[in-house]
């Protein structure tokens, strides 16, 4: 379910240049004109004394985002002195563009996200990561008998072309026999064919496939080394520099609301389930369950990121050639100290 | 009917006057506006994303324009049958014209899924999509073109005990060609746009890409550069088809487009 | 002798006149939204003699576009006896006959010659003979050879009419029916056309019914002029025209030219009052 109709932007955009580039080249303009005054307009807060900012979600309320909501419901944001709203993704939401444009203070993001945007004068970086571990992986069928990536072979695979992840797996993977065809966002063709895979996340369509009687078995895509981290936090280049206790202040509230959400997610949960209809009581304990393990939980230094983990990263991207080589600095995608 | 040469000159040379302008004001707002890469690249960074991708971005657009053309000629053909079968009676203009609404308005993700459990991964669902797409214009402006007939001519052809037959090839047919055509250039565009939506869902298979997958992994990746040579590659293919429409007008329609 | 082409030197048979159109009793009402009729055409009596000119004005809504399209088999009249050349119009053995309409109504995808040779291609007469039939008729009406190849839209209005005359012609029909077809026309160009039509007519003999609100144009081409009155349409006189043939463009100017087109305009108020 996680990232159901992204080809929604891309037609638009294309159906708008039909029509007219300059047309284009004005919209694209005006919005971005407009951001900041939306963001002024709508600071006429209601709670005195707090100060309004805004983080935006890559998709729909999921648990991959409870934590943020944790810190919401739990008030600690508020005793950071911060009133915050959440604005749920969706489909090709630009959340890069938008916080690094500075329209909105605060995103959340998969990491290869990051040096990708920076790739493109988008100085965004990431602050805090509440999953270690990418919950990215190749749903199978148990009667396939694929236990490995390396056995995935005489099956169709439904996965994002082009996307780090996939040209990392078309690069390490022999794929033998393996057809390639676009990921449309549901279970349906997996549901239907024996011989079909499907990319995944953890926490999600293993699920509904469950439930609709099928017997998937994951393989993540991090046991072949690519792991970036998921559900990043991560801010303007802008404001780590000119407010960084803000950033700070953030960071430590998401921090705390993970903490909160991964030790009892019962409350965030049901407030999630009232954000999203598509979401089930089931679905969202099985989410926190999924993630719980790819956080690690507990260490000491829980939801602090290293440099060499950018450094895998960046490398992986520039071997699939999304990145150019030397183009972006892994120690400059995150705040090593922000803690 | 002969047209003179400053007739070319306005034709090619005012669209490119306008492209000119276009080019200038949009380096002017990003130099001006100092917009990042990301946001809005300039036509100097989307050429050079061009010209490095140069050959892949003909592998992509030649195989999106097989798609596209195939899509409107499946469309060209299946559109003019049905608009042909609906001239025919009032009746079966009825009962038919809220089915051939629904290709209008189907959101082509409730059916993409469908297209694929039918015709599988591959080429022919992203020629169906492209079909479905670009089918309505065809079938209206056809249809249009069909039952618009001159009451004078009809009366002519009652005087001399046409057969329904006669009618049909000998006037009504004939006259609908420019609404045809009007109806062509209409779904030329959707075609391609078609193709592309087809791309995003089907695809085609490991190595052989179309437009589609271009433009989507770029949006993916953030490649606002590659993002814009995929919409500018996929306009010129639209321009393309749209302008094969209009030589055929000129060339062995002109009789017809009064 | 093929029967069609016999009609240009037809004038009686047996030395008997023959009714080439008979009305008996004919009506024309047509049913309105409200379900009442309205009576277009009221019951009406008219016998046309093989090869006669007869000519009907009248003011707008009086029915006699309406008697030719009954005529032509266009529209079937309500009630009473309708025969052309002793068949009802429209049926399969009714014989060929010719419309001209107030437009040129050509096809605009289609040359001068080949707007000509559709009622030959529609009926099948596209033999050697037919060919010929269309160069002839082109010529006939006046269409330079050069002008045979264009498209209407290339053609002046007096040209497109020409044209629509020709076509009228191709297929030497018995009875050509006229309906207002120079109308649109400036009098210059009309004069001329009538006396044109009126050689045509000299030469082939078909009975002519002609529509008009002209009343010189159906004085100076008619053998009788059926004056038309309304609410409901009718013929309200029936009047002969006592010029001989060949009628010349000097006739317009002659004073009892002037004074039966007087007859006729007052006989026009008359029945409009």
């Amino acid at each position: 379910m996680t990232e159901t109709m992204h080809w929604f932007r891309p037609a638009f955009r294309i159906t708008a240049t039909l029509i007219a580039g300059a047309i284009l080249l004005w919209m694209l303009t005006t919005m971005v004109g407009c951001g900041p005054n939306n963001s002024d307009s709508s600071a006429n807060g209601d709670k005195p004394g707090l100060r309004k900012i805004r983080l935006a979600l890559n998709w729909y309320p999921e648990a991959e985002h409870g934590g943020f909501y944790a810190a919401q419901l739990a008030g600690f944001f508020e005793e950071e002195g911060l009133d915050v709203e959440i604005i749920p993704g969706g489909p090709g939401v630009p959340v890069i563009q938008q916080v690094a444009g500075g329209s909105i203070q605060f995103g959340v993001a998969e990491a290869d996200q990051i040096p990708l945007g920076r790739a493109q004068d988008a100085g965004v970086v990431a602050l805090m990561t509440p999953l270690k571990h990418s919950p990215r992986c190749v749903m199978v069928h148990e009667e396939s008998g694929i236990t490995r990536l390396e056995d995935l072979k005489g099956v169709t695979l439904a996965m994002n072309p082009g996307r780090g992840f996939s040209d990392f797996m078309t690069h390490h993977l022999p794929l033998e026999d393996v057809r390639i065809v676009p990921y449309s966002g549901n279970v349906g063709p997996f549901l239907r064919d024996k011989k079909f895979a499907t990319q995944a996340y953890e926490f999600s369509e293993p699920h509904v496939a469950a439930e609709r009687g099928a017997s998937p078995v994951t393989l993540p895509v991090r046991d072949i080394g690519y792991d970036p981290y998921t559900s990043l936090l991560f801010t303007s280049d802008r404001l780590l520099t000119e407010d960084r206790e803000l950033a700070t202040a953030m960071t430590r509230a998401c921090l705390k609301g993970w903490q909160h959400y991964l030790e009892d997610p019962t409350e965030t949960n049901a407030h999630l389930e009232t954000l999203n209809s598509e979401m089930t009581p089931e679905a969202l304990a099985f989410g926190v369950e999924a993630i719980r393990p790819l956080c690690e939980f507990g260490e000491e230094r829980y939801g602090q990121m290293t440099l060499d983990r950018w450094k895998t990263l960046c490398a992986q991207l520039e071997e699939v050639k999304l990145l150019a080589p030397g183009r972006v600095k892994p120690e400059e995608c995150f705040s090593a100290d922000i803690f | 009917m002969k047209r003179h040469w400053s007739d070319h000159i306005t034709t090619i040379g005012l669209p490119l006057l306008v492209l000119v302008g276009v080019m200038a004001l949009w380096q002017a707002i990003v130099t001006l506006g100092q917009y990042e890469i990301y946001l809005l690249p300039g036509p100097l960074d989307v050429a050079d994303s061009m010209w490095q991708r140069r050959v892949q971005l003909l592998g992509y657009t030649f195989r999106t324009g097989t798609a596209a053309f195939a899509g409107f000629g499946l469309s060209l053909m299946i559109g003019v049958v049905v608009a042909l079968l609906f001239s025919q009676s009032r009746l079966i203009r009825q009962s038919g014209y809220p089915y051939a609404i629904f290709f209008q308005t189907v959101p082509i993700v409730a059916i993409a899924p469908l297209v694929i459990t039918l015709f599988g991964y591959g080429l022919v669902s992203v020629i169906v999509v492209a079909t479905i797409i670009s089918l309505f214009p065809i079938i209206t402006s056809t249809t249009t073109g069909l039952i618009t007939t001159d009451p004078g001519l009809v009366d002519l052809f009652r005087l001399n005990r046409a057969s329904r037959w006669q009618v049909l090839w000998k006037l009504q047919f004939p006259g609908a060609i420019r609404y045809l055509v009007t109806g062509m250039k209409t779904s030329s565009g959707l075609a391609v746009v078609g193709a592309i939506v087809g791309e995003f869902f089907s695809g085609y298979g490991v190595g052989a890409q179309g437009l589609g997958y271009f433009i989507r992994s770029s949006s993916d990746n953030l490649n606002t550069p590659n993002l814009f040579a995929g919409m500018i590659c996929s306009t010129l293919l639209g321009v393309g088809v749209f302008a094969s429409i209009a030589l055929v007008e000129r060339f062995f329609l002109r009789r017809w487009i009064y | 002798m093929d029967p069609k082409s016999s009609s240009f030197s037809r004038g009686s048979h047996g030395g008997i006149p023959v009714s080439r159109i008979q009305l008996v009793e004919v009506e024309k009402s047509f049913a309105d939204s409200g379900g009442a009729a309205t009576t277009v055409l009221a019951a009406t009596n008219l016998e046309v003699g093989d090869g006669q000119f007869v000519a009907l004005v009248g003011p707008s809504g009086c029915g006699k576009s309406t008697l030719l399209r009954l005529v032509a088999g266009l529209e079937q009249a309500t009630a009473g006896q309708l025969t052309v050349s002793g068949e009802r119009p429209g049926s399969s053995a009714a014989p060929p006959l010719a419309f001209v309409f107030q437009d040129p109504t050509l096809i605009p995808w289609r040359t001068a010659q080949e707007n000509v040779r559709l009622p030959l291609e529609l009926r099948g007469g596209l033999d050697g003979e037919g060919r010929q039939a269309i160069a002839d008729s082109l010529n006939l009406v006046g269409l330079r050879a050069e002008d045979h190849a264009k498209y209407p839209r290339m053609l002046s209005g007096g040209m497109r009419m020409r044209v629509s005359l020709a076509r009228a012609l191709v297929t030497k029909p018995q009875v050509l029916l006229l309906d207002e077809p120079f109308a649109a026309l400036d009098d210059i160009l009309r004069n001329q056309l009538n006396e044109e039509l009126l050689a045509i007519w000299r030469a082939q003999n078909w009975t002519a019914l002609f529509v008009t609100h002209n009343v010189a144009e159906a004085v100076f081409l008619s053998q009788r002029v059926l004056v038309m009155g309304r609410n409901p349409g009718r013929i309200a006189a029936d009047l002969e025209v006592p010029f001989a043939y060949p009628r010349t463009a000097a006739l317009r100017r002659e004073v009892a030219f002037a004074q039966f087109c007087g007859e006729v305009t007052a006989k026009l108020e008359e029945v409009a009052r």
